[in-house]
């Protein structure tokens, strides 16, 4: 365990840590449906490192929130984890029994929900709804006294810009803001080492998304957290990670510190996606790419990527920028046989046929 | 609780039993028929012969004020039904309509409320714990005997049972509500008396248990199905709540809502659900008074009946429309 006192504070330095919080091993989440099998998350690795803050970006049904929820144990029928391991601080999550998981949901990994205007239960306080989550964390018999535990639903309230009589109301007296803070206050209630929130401004204008990030941020400063951050917004991506996840029909694709994604892509999908953005200053949300993703029942021989991909279709606009890699590549490779994800550098993964590595 | 909320609430339910009161003085006098030609045909019939019954209806509806300016009767009437007078049985002279109203309605209350709250309880937890587990229990072989049982009237089952359990087998009496004939009885004081009505009561019971199980336990399932795919779930699951406190104070207490609404309509609905039950059981209740009277047209009978049925549906809505606010804070008391 690091203490507080010896956890680096900026990005930099939390990349030099060599401190993994969550370790992902091949991790396969498939839809078991009449169709066949959904492989909507297939084989998929990367390491985070505490405090780290990794985000997580790909087109829509690439399979994040599959992964995200499986993380979680969160998945439901017909989704079922296939393989792999998932490792939270040294505790393999996918061996434990329900109970410890239950036991472990919120104590170590919290989940923000989608800034969708329903996650909290319409019948009960939001002073019931924070205090919950702590009662069935806490032994029996060991729960402090009334007076004590609104003193924390307040300290928490007050800790995501929350005034503390938002306490009694209900959530359809809130603003999707303020139901969006309180969702942020019960994720920390237990302070986990570990936060997932999955498009947690989605829902919610411009101006309330930049608050809300930035209470987040604040949280995982003072707690010390890793954070999993999946959305479209490379521009909010940029601002907020210190690492980033591409995700391409239910692959990793790519992973690495989010600078080097930014100056130097090295997947085709990836590269594709940041000259698609509107500028260099990143201001742009994610719209993605032309042409289909495929499907994840049957997906495309080989590379997932080579019927979009512009090297392999030697697209002329990307002819120059990989003209020296292309020359090397065995383009017989791509619609044969799946890159697997290497890593060409420390902490600089790549799954494409392009580059050589350490699988 | 805002006072113009209840004040409009209130105010709705005594419009609602003007208007019921008033289509029950007028519908009798759009039938055409006269309960007293009836009961003196009756009478005649029974009795060989009787002379100038004509005369003798005139006299009546001279004395009764039938021969009155409507709008004077409809006055009278209405001034009777504030003060709760309805008036006497034509056919059970020389009884008010609320004596044998008094004599028989306990007996249909108690029976439908005892029934409804069982039937009610059972089939929404069997219908939340079925959607809830999704495995094969022994709830979910019980699932389609009940859901047939609940396409049959109540009265049908009713007959069924009777058939095999009191004539067949003979365990259960045949009809009544208590065995006739033992001196001091009815006698409420009594446990023997208590235990030989609830051995009469079991079977009328039983029928309309058993069939409108299936009713409360689908309802309450289609709602878990939503309430389980709500984000809230997702994310009490996420909390690490026990699936206890998950199943009951966020998917039980979320999809009862709805069912409560269903609660209080079938409260209303206790005395009319329960009319042909009663005559198949030769219940002593209210059901049974009706089918009585609505043959010989004992127009008072069939008026204070309805009438209290009107009144029992709108104090049923006014007391939801009271609480339902205190169970579900979404909704508000506004006016209207
Ligand atoms: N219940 C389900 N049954 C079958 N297939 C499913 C189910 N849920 C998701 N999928 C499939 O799994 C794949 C991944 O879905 P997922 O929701 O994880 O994508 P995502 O990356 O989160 O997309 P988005 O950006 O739209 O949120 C998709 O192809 C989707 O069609
Ligand atoms: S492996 Fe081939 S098809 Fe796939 S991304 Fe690399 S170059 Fe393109
Ligand atoms: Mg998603």
């Amino acid at each position: 365990m690091t203490t507080a006192e010896a956890v680096p504070e900026t990005a930099l330095d939390r990349r030099r840590t060599d401190d993994v919080l969550l370790e992902v091993e091949n991790l396969r989440v498939y839809y078991d449906t009449d169709a066949g099998q959904v492989k909507a998350v297939d084989d998929v690795s990367f390491t985070l490192r505490r405090g780290e803050r990794m985000g997580l970006v790909g087109e829509s049904g690439s399979g994040k929130t599959t992964m995200a929820m499986a993380l979680m144990r969160l998945h439901k029928p017909p989704a079922v984890i296939a393989g792999g391991t998932v490792t939270l601080d040294g505790v393999k999550l996918l061996d434990l029994n329900d109970e410890e998981m239950r036991q472990t949901r919120l104590r170590d990994i919290a989940l923000v929900p989608q800034g969708a205007m329903n996650s909290l239960n319409p019948v009960y306080r939001v002073r019931d709804q924070i205090v919950d989550g702590i009662k069935h964390h806490t032994p029996k018999g060991e729960m402090p006294g009334k007076e004590v535990v609104n003193e924390r639903v307040y300290e928490l309230l007050n800790s995501v810009g929350l005034d503390g009589n938002v306490a009694d109301m209900y959530p359809h007296e809130l603003s999707g803001g303020m139901k969006q803070r309180v969702a942020l206050a019960v994720a920390t209630s237990l302070r986990p080492k570990m936060i997932l929130a999955d498009e947690p401004t989605s829902a919610l204008d411009v101006v309330v998304q930049r608050q809300i990030m930035l209470t987040l941020e604040q949280l995982q400063q003072e707690m010390q957290a890793s954070v999993l951050l999946v959305g479209h917004d490379m521009g909010l991506m940029a601002q907020f990670a210190d690492v980033l996840g591409v995700m391409y029909a239910g692959h990793l694709v790519e992973f690495a510190p989010i600078a080097e994604i930014f100056e130097d892509p090295k997947h085709p999908y990836t590269k594709k996606l940041i000259s698609s953005l509107p500028d260099i200053q990143v201001k742009g949300t994610f719209t993605g790419i032309e042409g289909l993703p495929p499907t994840l029942v049957v997906p495309p021989p080989g590379c997932r990527f080579h019927p979009r991909c512009p090297i392999y279709n030697d697209d002329e606009d990307f002819r120059g920028e990989f003209v020296d890699l292309r020359g090397s590549l065995d383009t017989g490779l791509c619609t044969t046989v799946d890159p697997p994800l290497k890593e060409m550098e420390p902490r600089r993964w790549v799954a494409c046929h392009l580059y050589e590595g350490d699988a | 609780m805002p006072w113009n909320y209840i004040l409009s609430r209130v105010a709705m339910f005594f419009v609602t039993i003007f208007i019921a009161s008033t289509i029950v003085f007028f519908l009798p006098r759009i039938s055409g028929q006269n309960p007293l030609e009836e009961k003196l045909l009756e009478e005649a019939a029974r009795g060989g012969f009787l002379e100038d019954t004509d005369e003798m209806v005139a006299a009546f509806d001279e004395k009764y004020g039938f021969n009155d300016p409507l709008w004077e009767q409809y006055v009278k009437f209405m001034v009777d039904i504030v003060q709760f007078d309805l008036g006497r049985s034509i056919f059970n002279w020389p009884k008010t309509v609320n004596q044998l109203l008094a004599e028989t309605i306990m007996w249909t209350l108690a029976l439908g409320l005892l029934t409804l709250v069982f039937a009610f309880v059972i089939g929404s937890l069997m219908g939340a714990v079925l959607e809830w587990k999704r495995q094969k229990t022994f709830l979910m072989v019980l699932l389609s005997p009940v859901l047939t049982l609940s396409a049959v009237p109540y009265y049908l089952f009713g007959l069924v049972l009777l058939l095999a359990f009191s004539f067949v087998w003979s365990i259960f009496p045949l009809f009544g509500g208590y065995s006739r004939g033992i001196a001091g009885w009815p006698d409420w004081s009594n446990w023997s008396f208590i235990g030989n009505v609830l051995w009469h009561a079991t079977l009328p019971a039983l029928s309309v248990v058993l069939v409108s199980l299936g009713g409360w336990a689908m309802g309450m399932r289609g709602m878990m199905v939503t309430t389980k795919g709500e984000d809230y779930m997702l994310q009490a699951e996420a909390k690490g709540l026990p699936d206890r406190v998950m199943f009951l104070r966020y998917g039980i207490r979320n999809a009862l809502l709805p069912q409560l609404t269903g609660l209080a309509l079938q409260l209303g609905l206790i005395v009319s659900g329960l009319v042909l039950v009663e005559v198949v059981f030769s219940y002593p209740g209210v059901g049974g008074l009706l089918v009585q009277a609505i043959p010989r047209s004992d127009h008072a009978v069939i008026q204070g009946i309805v009438f209290v049925l009107a009144l029992g549906t709108a104090l049923a809505t006014l007391i939801l429309d009271l609480i339902y606010p205190l169970v579900d804070a979404r909704i508000k008391y506004s006016q209207g």
